[in-house]
């Protein structure tokens, strides 16, 4: 344990160094995701929230090790791969899940205070409140949640995604470091052509999210089976205020997790190191 | 000439004047609501015009609404279209589904044989059936016709399909009523659960008392007799060839939020027909209303029948305020109205009148689900029930936030017991206890600043809490959330079990297989299978078609039982490699623990139960 303790302090001393702090831009985004929590609608906590968490934890804990190729230095540390794998993926889920646990509780008391109604006290209560226009759209169809119900299931359904999404990157991490620092540089890369492709990717996967939201508040309509379909996921999602839905969707989270912890294990475990 | 040329002007002005007042003076009856009919127009053209958005699409389908006043028919509209891409807008031709409306037709019928002395209202119901008619009943207490039109005589709702799709193979009544008949789960006269079962059955005592087909009779003594000859009620409309033809033009559509979804003809076929068959034009449906708020009662011989077939049978808690009314449901608005609506796959419709007033309503609509004619065209035509008519200033407060009450219709035994889970209410608002048994629900109403609904309530038989509505009692559950909790952890265990699976392929090179693996890997695999069983059974009841065949029970129930016995056994066997191994202890334990969560899932919701209806 002590090694672990020792491994996971290392990451953290690399994060921050005189060219790359990456402590004001984790600030600054979380800075934003509260205020648009707060002044906008809970909504953002809990979809926002765990999704910028998801998609940039790894990059941003790695990155430096990454470019600076550092990925040699551990192998001649008195650490084995296993314990190297352990204490990242444990690093991982100790900065990920308490930070989404704020972002949750925030959204939820934003929901019971709406300070966001401080802005628009001009406006009818029924234009402003998203969170209680989505529970009333979907009243609609004969599904009933309560509004804390409601941003349960949403942050259930988002802090899975990314987390599966975060166990994704750090095994490719492990895999591959280069190509995960190629991932960065094109990024940073002052080749047009990457950072285009980089930007369609990302543009892609962002547009990809907002088409699932808008077929589950129906929006986009898929025809008869998309309305049978999505009306049993409904009523699934409907059975105790969103409860069981959002219990079954995080052991997939968890499940997902601890496979990729497992593949990761077994791959960077043996793997040639150049 | 002048003179003449004067006089012809003011004879033709006076006739232009006269034939307008009519209209002009039916524009301006005031309804229950307060509103002017032509107030009440206006709100129904708002309606439409904002739900025709910019780019074409629509917010419903289309609706029929007719308002009339004793034999005045002050106010019909027809909005939208039966069939939206073809541009077919409704008009007085256009046929709906009356639903459950149809009911009434039964209890109308009832009430006919009940005045020539042939029905018993208090009489045990088997004395009218042929001997072991009923098949699935649980208590030797008579069930009377004041059951099956109060809903109470104990049956569940049913697990078969109720629905045909082939129209040459539909069951004659008896053999449809064989097919569908439901589980008996509560004693006669204690919990109110909406059957459609019941109201089909009583339209066959009709058929057993009368020595007539029941479409015959109710053609025969309600039907011809009112002049509806634009209605059918058989269960393929073929008993009037005019409906069949124009029935077969309509379109059914669902509401989304995004507009109307065509679900083309939707042509299904109530085999049990007396619950829900009837279809025809809104003029007849209003014609028929008329009839029945008619206090000359051309239906019945005395007139002192329809007195009574308005008499409460049903009551709010302990009160005299009357839920139902020998099969006519009582709601409140500004006026107490009688009526029933109704839903099919098809569409749905509303039939409300007040006696007293002899104003009436009926809408008709081809949309599935929704549809604001519904919901809100009767609080503008009958008000809205103000919170001081029937409450008091000190009425206690009773906060039923944070308790789930579960539907009394639904399936409580056999393969969807699981249903009134999904579907269990949680109450998160404060009401007022007015005494004698009668909740009141305050809202702001749109007419009504003080709007309120009510509530009955009282406590069952097995001492739990039970709110009442005129159709369907909600029964609170006090383990509901540890009942869906074990449901929960049923699916939570398939969701490891897949996993588990996963990972051991993934190691299945690095960590060799020890001794019963392959057992393990049995109970996972069964425990998938169940799961996905159970989603099969709830995505073919979610197709809305009322059930599922009796294959599908058969299949299912079979695989399920399957399932448990494989996890049953596994689940012992993983316990002695507990005992015997040292490695794995964990994962043995864990494997165990989530094979009798499953077992124990499939046992209390009766997953397994095919033979149960």
């Amino acid at each position: 344990m002590e090694i672990l303790k020792h491994l996971m302090k290392s990451d953290l001393i690399m994060l921050n160094n005189r060219k790359n702090n990456v402590r004001s831009l984790a600030l600054l985004m979380a800075a934003l995701v509260l205020a648009g929590t707060l002044f906008v609608t809970p909504i953002v906590g809990v979809v926002y929230g765990p999704l910028l968490i998801g998609i940039m934890t790894v990059p941003m804990l790695f990155q430096l090790q990454a470019k600076s190729h550092c990925e040699p230095m551990f192998f001649v540390l008195p650490v084995s791969r296993r314990q190297l794998v352990q204490a990242r993926f444990l690093l991982m889920m100790l900065l990920y899940i308490p930070s989404n646990l704020c972002f949750y509780i925030i959204a939820l008391l934003s929901d019971r205070f709406k300070p966001y109604m401080l802005l628009y006290s001009d406006e009818a209560p029924d234009e402003v409140d998203v969170v209680h226009m989505l529970v009333a759209l979907l009243e609609n169809s004969d599904l009933h949640f309560t509004e804390g119900g409601f941003l349960t299931l949403l942050f259930c359904v988002c802090m899975t995604f990314s987390a599966v999404l975060m166990s994704n990157q750090l095994r490719n991490f492990f895999r591959d470091s280069r190509m995960f620092e190629m991932t960065l540089e094109r990024m940073h890369s002052k080749n047009k052509k990457e950072r285009r492709k980089l930007i369609v990717q990302i543009v892609l996967l962002l547009a990809l999210v907002v088409l699932i939201f808008l077929f589950v508040v129906g929006v986009i309509d898929l025809g008869p089976v998309g309305v049978l379909l999505s009306m049993f996921i409904m009523h699934l999602a409907g059975a105790a205020d969103g409860m069981m839905l959002s219990a079954v969707i995080l052991t997939i989270g968890g499940f997902e997790c601890v496979y990729q912890y497992i593949c990761t294990q077994l791959e960077f475990g043996a793997k040639e190191v150049k | 000439m002048k003179l003449l040329a004067k006089l012809t002007a003011i004879l033709c002005a006076g006739l232009l004047l006269c034939s307008t007042l009519p209209a002009a003076a039916a524009d301006d009856t005031r309804l229950p609501s307060g509103k002017t009919v032509k107030q009440f127009h206006q709100e129904l053209e708002n309606y439409d015009g904002s739900a025709t958005y910019s780019d074409g699409t629509r917010g419903y389908a289309s609706a029929a609404v007719g308002v009339f006043e004793g034999e005045e028919v002050l106010y019909t509209e027809y909005f939208g279209y039966t069939d939206v891409s073809n541009g077919i807008a409704a008009d007085e031709d256009s046929v709906y589904e009356w639903g459950s409306i149809s009911k009434t037709l039964v209890w109308v019928s009832v009430m006919q044989l009940y005045e020539q002395g042939r029905i018993e209202l208090d009489r045990d119901i088997r004395d009218y059936l042929p001997e072991g008619f009923l098949r699935h009943l649980t208590y030797d207490d008579p069930i009377t016709m004041l059951n099956l039109m109060n809903h109470n005589a104990g049956w569940q709702e049913t697990s078969r399909l109720i629905w045909e799709s082939d129209e040459n193979a539909i069951p004659s009544l008896a053999d449809a009523l064989h097919k569908v008949e439901p589980t008996q789960i509560h004693r006669p006269g204690e919990i109110v659960a909406y059957s459609n079962f019941g109201a089909a059955l009583a339209g066959y005592i009709v058929e057993c008392v009368s020595g007539e087909d029941y479409c015959d009779y109710v053609h025969a003594h309600i039907l011809d007799p009112l002049g509806l000859e634009r209605t059918a009620i058989g269960p393929a409309h073929t008993d009037n060839a005019w409906v069949y033809a124009q029935r077969s033009r309509m379109h059914s559509y669902a509401n989304t939020t995004n507009g109307v979804t065509d679900l083309g003809t939707r042509l299904q076929y109530v085999a049990c027909y007396p619950a829900g068959a009837a279809t025809g034009t809104l003029g007849d449906l209003m014609t028929y209303a008329q009839a029945l708020s008619d206090p000359d009662a051309p239906l019945f011989e005395h007139p002192e029948t329809q007195e009574l077939l308005y008499t409460g049978t049903l009551f709010y808690g302990g009160s005299d305020i009357p839920a139902c009314c020998h099969g006519f449901f009582c709601t409140e608005y500004a006026v107490r109205t009688y009526g029933h609506d109704g839903a099919t796959v098809f569409g749905q419709a509303l039939m409300a009148f007040d006696p007293h007033t002899r104003t009436g309503l009926v809408v008709m609509v081809n949309d599935q689900n929704g549809n604001w004619f519904l919901s809100d065209a009767p609080h503008y035509v009958f008000g809205e029930l103000s919170a001081q008519t029937y409450g008091k200033e000190s009425a206690p407060t009773v906060d039923l936030s944070g308790r789930y009450f579960l539907p009394a219709r639904a399936t409580y035994r056999g393969m969807l017991r699981f249903m009134p889970y999904m579907e269990a209410m949680q109450l998160d608002y404060e009401v007022q206890d007015l005494g004698s048994g009668v909740y009141q629900l305050p809202f702001s109403g749109a007419l009504e600043p003080q709007a309120a609904l009510l509530l009955g309530h009282r406590t069952g038989a097995d001492g739990q809490n039970i709110l009442e509505q005129p159709s369907c009692d909600l029964i609170e559950d006090p383990w509901f959330i540890a009942k869906l909790l074990l449901l929960t952890l049923y699916m939570m265990a398939a969701v490891a079990g897949v996993y588990l699976l996963r990972i051991r392929f993934k190691l299945r090179h690095t960590v060799p297989a020890q001794k019963g693996t392959a057992l393990l890997h049995a109970g996972r695999i069964a425990r998938i299978a169940s799961v996905l069983l159970f989603l099969t059974t709830f995505f073919l009841y979610c197709r809305g078609t009322g059930g599922l065949t009796q294959s599908a029970f058969f299949f299912i129930g079979i695989g399920q039982l399957l399932c448990i016995a494989v996890c049953a056994v596994t689940a012992v066997c993983a316990l002695g490699m507990l005992l015997k191994n040292r490695r794995g202890r964990t994962l043995c334990l864990m494997h165990s623990l989530a094979n009798v969560f499953t077992v124990a899932a499939v046992l209390y919701y009766e997953l397994y139960c095919f033979w149960i209806t």
